[in-house]
């Protein structure tokens, strides 16, 4: 304990011989020495120099030592300064008076020299360590304050560039590519869509130990979250000719209350991690009840099994057999830590029987409840593909202050009938939602000068006081967190992705959006179209009535010279003279059964009497193009009315 | 029926001419006679006197509305029924229209060409 060059000592006496002592002695110990002669300067010099230790006489004119010494304590700044008091007050109730305002230490004069020495080194001792351990507790409470915040940014920040990593290699995937440079692609997106797994599970598990999961309690069926497990799993397990196969004893329930986003995740997480270790077998998933308010879960398969010695470490976060299993069948080790907090939190209890090389067995009981009420059958979270040629033509407002996230949006919709706008920021998507109207916004959250929930609020304010129905407003953020997500539905979003997000999923949201919530637009024109059935092919197509076959050649070849007129008609910007032509195309269009053409056609009519000339441009486009490639099939005359377009 | 019934079409669009032509001779009891020029119209019905004139609304010429404002203050023309033929509104809003009094019948563009053959029987049957 040399080191004691750092350390200041304020010593406090009226006395200028016993300073000139004291100091003689603590600097030759190497000490930092300030003095001073009274109560009143030694609060001053306290305040501008923090000393490390403060010896202080008792007995001065003005303040004494112990008024002095309560006061510092009573002060948060100086209150953790230990004081040693160096008095000739020797009396038993002085000392203990010492003691109770605050002082360290009590020394009588006349004192020894080593003792004081000794003393004031163990003082300051204490007093490092004391200061190193509310460092240390300051550090660790601000490290697990700040952690969930860092993983927060960490996932947004990683989950950024990965949208356009694996975006891209989407994109890519869709363009003409020889098989090699096919594989290529598929290696990358695979390794993306694995770092995102990675990121997902980090993430979710330390939501679980922050204590931010909470389970839900809603009314499921058994057997449809089971079905829908498997087929989540299916592909893989058919690759490696292993068979699924599910069994749910007659006494369990099938509509249960519970949460089956956690159970299912629990189950894909078991049923994915059996069909790792398992090649050319079989994995059994059962279910039976353990008690009246328990069911029993098993997942058996018959592969690789799991050595004794392992099998207690295999819940562990980042564990796995050995890390030879790792090199061999790859994954976090953080499935089965997830899957053991999510048991334990739901009330259950999670454990392993395992031989090694017959097979590998996990249970856990679930604590359920029956349901309330019928729940409907759980919706499948398997979307199919979606043909961009069954969406409605729409104006979409994309906003994103990263330049390559708009890009791949704007990729994603290319072949699309949607007319994209793109804003920069908050301000800059306000602006052009006043000016323009859109059928659907694409708003990202973290953006410089306006972020996604100011610019959310100001559009909804807007269309209050326009008093125009809600447009559907899709938050786009990296944030997985849920607390993100109420506050974007909060502030009036009216749905949530969160980024990567994938071309099918960008699509479905925009189907969904567009049908479930029409603004006044969608609305109108569903009430004002002809009654006919929906397109139902890929390609726009069209049924007409077989009378009219010989019609067709003459009609198609005058519309398309009506849409050149209008585009002229637009370049000379005369929207009152475009309107009525396009009211016309719009009859007889109808008339013929082309009803997209005719919708269309509304919707041009429209963007006319609004002046809006991007929209018109892009309607003019699709019609033109649909009038190129629309594929023409008739009825007989016998089987008329039965069929629209 | 001995006689065939009578139409004259007015509509801007050839296209629609021409289609509803062949569709409503097409039930081999109709003859239809049609121009494209709405500026016309009154001279062509005069001249026909048929037993129904079927009008578009919206013409770059004479209003059809006009028209039928015309016809009917035109003694030689006032008795033959109009039906007008739109683009501008919808089946429902047909059926509503129809009910105002004075005011010729409607049909949406867009509806099914039975319901136009209906329209024009009742006009012309009474």
């Amino acid at each position: 304990m040399q080191n004691t060059f750092s350390h200041t000592i304020l010593v406090v006496d009226d006395n200028a011989l016993n300073l000139h002592l004291l100091t003689t002695i603590l600097t030759g110990a190497e000490y930092t020495v300030l003095t001073c002669g009274n109560a009143e300067e030694a609060q001053e010099i306290t305040d501008k120099s923090s000393p490390d230790i403060i010896l202080l006489d008792v007995m001065m004119p003005g303040m004494d030592g112990f008024s002095l010494c309560r006061e510092l304590k009573q002060n948060k700044r100086f209150s953790d300064i230990p004081v040693i008091f160096l008095t000739s007050l020797s009396q038993q109730e002085d000392i203990v008076e010492g003691f109770n305002a605050g002082g360290s230490d009590y020394i009588v004069k006349p004192f020894n020299r080593q003792e004081l020495l000794a003393r004031v080194r163990n003082h300051i001792r204490l007093h490092d360590m004391l200061m190193e351990n509310k460092r240390l507790t300051r550090l660790s409470e601000d490290a697990s304050r700040s952690k969930t915040e860092f993983l927060a940014s960490m996932s947004h920040e990683i989950r950024t560039p990965l949208n356009s990593i694996i975006g891209m290699a989407e994109v890519l995937s869709e363009t003409p590519l020889s098989r090699e440079q096919q594989q290529f692609v598929s290696i990358f997106r695979s390794a993306g869509e694995s770092l995102l797994e990675i990121i997902n599970d980090i993430l979710d598990l330390s939501k679980i130990e922050a204590g931010q999961t909470e389970l839900e309690a809603i009314d499921f069926h058994l057997s449809s979250l089971l079905d829908s497990v498997v087929s989540i799993l299916s592909v893989r397990a058919a690759e490696q000719n292993t068979r699924i196969s599910t069994y749910l004893a007659p006494t369990v329930p099938d509509a249960i209350s519970g949460d089956p986003t956690r159970l299912r995740q629990i189950l894909i997480n078991l049923l994915g991690n059996s069909l790792k270790f398992t090649e050319n077998g079989s994995v059994d998933i059962s279910v039976q009840t353990d008690s009246t308010d328990t069911l029993l879960f098993s997942v058996e398969d018959d592969g690789i099994g799991i050595p004794p010695d392992k099998q207690k470490l295999i819940f562990e976060s980042f564990t796995q057999a050995d890390s030879l299993t790792t090199r061999k069948y790859g994954g976090t080790g953080l499935g089965l830590t997830i899957c053991q907090k999510l048991v334990t939190m739901m009330g259950g209890k999670i454990w392993l029987e395992s031989t090694a090389d017959l097979g590998s067995t996990f249970f856990f009981t679930y604590p359920f409840q029956k349901a309330v009420n019928s729940p409907l059958p759980a919706a499948e979270k398997h979307n199919p593909p979606i043909s961009c040629e069954l969406l409605p033509t729409a104006r979409i407002l994309l906003v994103d202050d990263n330049e390559d996230n708009r890009n791949l949006l704007c990729l994603y919709l290319r072949n699309t009938p949607f007319l994209i706008d793109t804003a920069q920021n908050g301000l800059e998507a306000v602006e052009a939602f006043c000016r323009n109207s859109y059928d659907l916004v694409f708003m990202d959250i973290e953006m410089p000068t306006m972020d996604g929930y100011e610019a959310t609020r100001k559009i909804r304010r807007w269309e209050n006081s326009e008093q125009q129905s809600a447009t559907p407003i899709i938050a786009l953020t990296a944030h997985a967190f849920v607390r993100f997500r109420n506050k974007c539905l909060e502030v009036g979003c009216s749905d949530y992705l969160t980024k990567p997000v994938r071309k099918n999923t960008l699509l479905q949201t925009i189907h969904t959006h567009l049908n479930i919530q029409p603004n006044a637009q969608t609305a109108e024109k569903e009430q004002e179209a002809p009654p006919m059935k929906p397109d139902t092919q890929d390609l726009p197509h069209v049924i007409l009535d077989a009378k009219i076959r010989k019609l067709i050649p003459r009609f198609l070849e005058n519309k398309k010279a009506d849409i050149v007129r209008m585009q002229e008609t637009l370049e000379s910007d005369k929207y009152e003279e475009l309107k009525k032509q396009a009211h016309t195309v719009k009859g007889t269009s109808w008339m013929y059964g082309f009803k997209s053409l005719g919708d269309n056609c509304l919707k041009l009519e429209k963007a006319a009497a609004a002046g809006d000339r991007k929209l018109a441009e892009h309607l003019l486009t699709e019609v033109a193009v649909y009038l190129d490639t629309v594929i023409i099939g008739y009825r007989s005359p016998d089987s008329k009315n039965d069929s629209g377009e | 029926m001995g006689s065939q019934t009578t139409i004259v079409l007015i509509d801007d669009d050839q296209d629609a001419c021409e289609l509803l032509k062949m569709q409503l001779e097409g039930t081999g009891r109709m003859e239809v006679t049609y121009t494209t020029n709405s500026d016309d119209a009154l001279v062509i019905i005069e001249d026909k006197r048929p037993d129904i004139a079927i009008l578009d609304i919206n013409m770059p010429g004479t209003h059809g509305v006009k028209i039928a404002e015309s016809l009917a203050a035109n003694p030689v023309t006032a008795d033959i029924p109009v039906l007008y033929l739109s683009g501008m509104v919808t089946p429902g809003e047909v059926h509503d229209l129809a009910k105002g009094d004075g005011q010729p019948p409607l049909i949406s563009k867009g509806s099914p060409e039975e319901e136009l053959i209906g329209a024009i029987d009742k006009l012309t049957s009474a």
